[in-house]
């Protein structure tokens, strides 16, 4: 298959930064809020100045290739075609996607993570994604397009024909 | 709440479909015997089973699983209603008809006994010898 680098769409990244701030802004003057109200809120333009620059880096956030896929925000390093069991469209919201997989030896690949990001995996745990899903939001290629080319690099490297069962 | 898949909710509206269009000309309310009433219930189960059975001729892609052994391709029936497929209805609603009907017998005998039972009891009089 033909190797595919995905990037982030820095329109929608600006956008998004833009939005926060006025809101931001706008909640100072208008809403006397707690102060971890606005801790939150400075995690989050802190996450979106990150995004921002993730956005003009030259360094793609997902690569697709013979090998298998890699994302960058995962810090799993690279997902083998043959350890993906599953590839899940999960839709939240009506506008943040994600791409839930389910793997083979999914312990293996959690334990490659960096601690700091384990919290983040288990929050994800409750919105019923897996502890390896792919945000599609705001990237350069669509959300159905990705999942294709997923299935395309599975069963490229699956070892026998496929077997079909009607439920 | 109805869950339904694909054209699932079309069974509800396929199974009053005779009954609507040729109801009012037949009188099937108002009528002495209950056979057309029954008559197109049975038509309306047959419209679903006939279209039930065309629209859930090709089945979809419901997920991929990719095994050890090999990808499995899970196959789905396109249109359901409450997980049931379309065809299936049909007998389903036609059991559920035909279950109402024998209760509103039992437990109200004499309210509206069918013609054909009626008109054979007549012609088993009219036959019988008077003494």
């Amino acid at each position: 298959m033909s190797p595919t680098e995905v990037r982030f769409r820095r329109q929608d990244v600006w956008q998004g930064l833009a939005f926060c701030l006025v809101l931001f802004i706008a909640l100072y003057f208008v809403l006397d809020l707690p102060f971890v109200v606005w801790v939150i809120a400075a995690a989050m333009i802190f996450a979106l100045v990150n995004m921002v620059l993730r956005a003009h880096s030259p360094e793609p956030v997902i690569v697709i290739n013979d090998e298998g896929v890699f994302d960058e925000r995962l810090r799993v390093g690279v997902i083998r075609w043959e350890d993906i069991r599953r590839i899940k469209s999960i839709c939240l919201n009506r506008h943040v996607y994600f791409i839930s997989l389910e793997l083979h030896n999914r312990k293996t690949y959690e334990s490659r993570r960096p601690l700091w990001l384990k919290p983040w995996s288990l929050a994800k745990r409750m919105y019923g994604l897996g502890a390896i899903s792919i945000s599609t939001t705001s990237l350069d290629i669509k959300h159905d397009a990705l999942v294709e080319k997923l299935h395309e690099g599975c069963m490229a490297a699956a070892p026998g024909p496929p077997t079909i069962k009607i439920r | 709440m109805i869950f339904y898949s694909g054209r699932g909710y079309l069974v509800i509206i396929l199974f009053f479909v005779p009954l609507f269009v040729f109801g009012m000309p037949l009188n099937v309310f108002t009528a002495k015997s209950w056979w057309p009433l029954h008559s197109l219930m049975i038509l309306g189960a047959i419209l679903i089973i006939v279209v039930g059975r065309f629209a859930n001729r090709k089945k979809v892609t419901a997920d991929v699983i990719y095994e050890k052994s090999g990808p499995v391709i899970v196959l789905k029936t396109p249109h359901t209603l409450y997980w049931i497929p379309m065809e299936y209805w049909g007998p389903i609603l036609l059991v559920i008809y035909f279950g109402l009907v024998a209760l509103r017998y039992y437990n109200a005998p004499d309210i509206r006994k069918p013609r054909l039972r009626t008109d054979l009891q007549e012609l088993h009089l009219m036959i019988k010898p008077t003494k």
